[in-house]
């Protein structure tokens, strides 16, 4: 143990600090072991696991219809987009192919809750950082897309709205206001938030040049989403590997190459532009389809066939991938999630060491975690 | 100048302050929820239901209670249709699966009850059904009335489920 003197030439001796897991800045209960020199954090160690429910067992233990609300409680603040790794999965052992109105409905509901999620994740970003009133504005914001998915599905955020084949339901005029309201709100919202944030001073000395991340390290340790694309690294998966029908439209993909805490706040804000574009576009494609099937054909009792199989799509967290393995039974053998704050955190024990604590609560908000990930 | 980026954020805090109000002023103002609404309580038309337990089947949660019993013509009836709603996660699985669109959620949020023996719901004893209805799983008519195939496989016959007419109310 170090138990020199530090800089100002006092004696101090490392301490363990426990970060969480009931911390409002731990963003649910993630829990730091933060082993510290004076003010300065020299090691952590990250715990988690508070959360856990054992959501793999419980898919493994029910059909395949019936898993499927449950993976809207991984990600919860982006139901949907959970559902479709799973769904992807399944469809690959079944085989089956899906119409291209329900695809477009899968990218725009994904679409929208990826927006909806990035509020959160700017929000509660500035809310860590000590202004409140920042996260009113983008969780307004948010409602409005929550609004698209309730006249859509009749759930705000546990939607379980993709099915295998197609999707639950078609939209309706109930949805088309919620979508128009949305569309009138967000470029408002963007060019105000944008005042409301940017130049503070505050918040810039506070993220700039803390938790920076090269490129290399980046992808040493996984990263994805945004937080892999604020260190410079251009890899999304919508345009590099895309899936559903994201080959048909153009995806601009904004980078960064700062890797820092204000990168990663940069990054999600120019991202919400794109998605909004994307929302639009997809929209309007939509509206061209000639109304149809969304649902493919497919037995009411499923049982695909034995095998494996994987699918992976970019959640607004990172890449989430799902592995479903199936005996020819009315359950899946073996379900396993690839979810990316998970792997995303694993780069704290290299970034932190070296800044303040409440440099820490800046790293963990600029990553935009969700425990319900996490821990599974 | 240190602070100018502080007073920008403060005059947009400002002029939000001042902006229209946006939350609704529950309890005087109901909120406005979708016709799809996925929530609140269940509701049973008894008369159309077949008691063919499909509803309990497609739950992930076991959250059905039901028990059947057979009449003098043979006819399965139900004895017990308990929604047991504190393990219901609203998935409307249920609802879908119901092959006589007679189960249907409510439009109801304001479900709490003080004592927790109230919170399961007996369908038999009320079947809710003057509540107002969501149409969430409500079927969508069929576009054009499908001419019958000549020779019908089973496994057909699983895929394309015979669809009640009727839209959304
Ligand atoms: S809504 Fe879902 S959990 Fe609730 S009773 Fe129906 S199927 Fe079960
Ligand atoms: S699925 Fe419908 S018809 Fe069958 S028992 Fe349930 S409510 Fe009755």
């Amino acid at each position: 143990m170090n138990t020199e003197t530090n800089k100002q030439g006092r004696y101090s001796e490392v301490y363990q600090l426990n970060f969480g897991p009931q911390h409002p800045s731990t963003h649910g209960v993630l829990h730091m072991l933060v082993e510290m020199d004076g003010e300065t954090c020299i090691g952590v160690d990250t715990k988690i696991g508070y959360l856990h429910r054992g959501m793999e067992k419980l898919l493994e233990s029910r059909t395949y219809l019936q898993g499927l609300p449950y993976t809207d409680r991984l990600d919860y603040l982006a139901g949907v987009n959970n559902n479709l790794p799973y769904v992807l999965a399944v469809e690959k052992l079944l085989g089956v192919e899906v119409p291209a109105r329900a695809s477009l409905l899968r990218m725009l509901t994904c679409e929208i809750m990826r927006l909806a999620s990035y509020m959160v994740g700017v929000g509660i970003y500035i809310m860590d950082l000590g202004a409140v009133s920042g996260v009113f504005y983008p969780f307004q914001e948010r409602e409005y897309a929550l609004d698209c998915m309730s006249a859509l599905c009749g759930a705000r955020m546990t939607q379980s709205y993709i099915r295998y084949g197609g999707v639950q339901a078609d939209i309706n005029e109930e949805f088309d206001v919620a979508y128009q309201k949305l569309v009138a709100e967000t470029p408002r919202f963007i060019e105000m938030y944008h005042k409301l944030v940017d130049e503070n001073e505050i918040f810039l000395r506070r993220t700039k040049g803390i938790g920076v991340i090269s490129a290399e390290d980046a992808m040493d340790y996984a990263l994805t989403g945004p937080n892999l694309r604020a260190s410079g690294v251009d890899y999304d998966l919508r345009r590099d590997a895309p899936y559903c029908l994201y080959d048909r439209f153009k995806i601009e993909v904004p980078v960064l190459t700062a890797g820092d805490c204000y990168a990663r706040y940069v990054q999600r804000m120019l991202e919400v532009e794109k998605i909004f574009q994307l929302i639009k576009e997809i929209y309007a494609a939509l509206k061209e389809e000639p109304a149809g099937e969304i649902m493919a054909k497919i037995p009411k009792v499923l049982k695909p066939a034995a095998g494996e199989a994987y699918a992976q799509t970019e959640n607004p967290k990172g890449i989430m991938g799902c592995l479903v393995a199936s005996e020819g039974k009315l359950n899946p053998l073996r379900v396993h999630f690839r979810r990316p704050s998970f792997d995303n955190i694993a780069i704290f024990e290299k970034i932190m060491p070296g800044h303040k604590v409440a440099d820490l609560v800046s790293i963990i908000a600029s990553f935009d975690i969700v425990l319900g990930e996490i821990d599974g | 100048m240190f602070g100018k980026g502080i007073l920008k954020g403060l005059g947009v805090t400002v002029k939000e302050a001042v902006s229209p109000r946006l939350t609704e002023k529950y309890p005087e103002e109901k909120p406005h929820l979708p016709t799809r609404w996925r929530g609140g309580m269940f509701a049973l038309d008894q008369e159309a239901c077949i008691s063919c337990g499909l509803c309990a089947m497609a739950c992930p949660n076991k959250v059905i209670r039901q028990k059947f019993e057979k009449d003098e013509n043979n006819k399965k009836y139900c004895t017990e249709f308990v929604m047991e709603r504190q393990y219901c996660l609203y998935c409307g699985l249920c609802v879908e699966a119901c092959p006589k669109s007679c189960l249907h959620l409510t439009l109801e949020f304001e479900t709490a009850v003080y004592n927790s023996a109230d919170v399961p719901q007996d369908l038999l004893a009320n079947n809710n059904m003057d509540k107002q209805l969501s149409t969430y799983g409500a079927k969508p008519p069929l576009p054009k009335p499908v001419p019958p195939r000549p020779a019908v496989s089973p496994a057909a016959e699983v895929a394309a489920p015979d669809l009640p007419k009727g839209g959304e109310k």
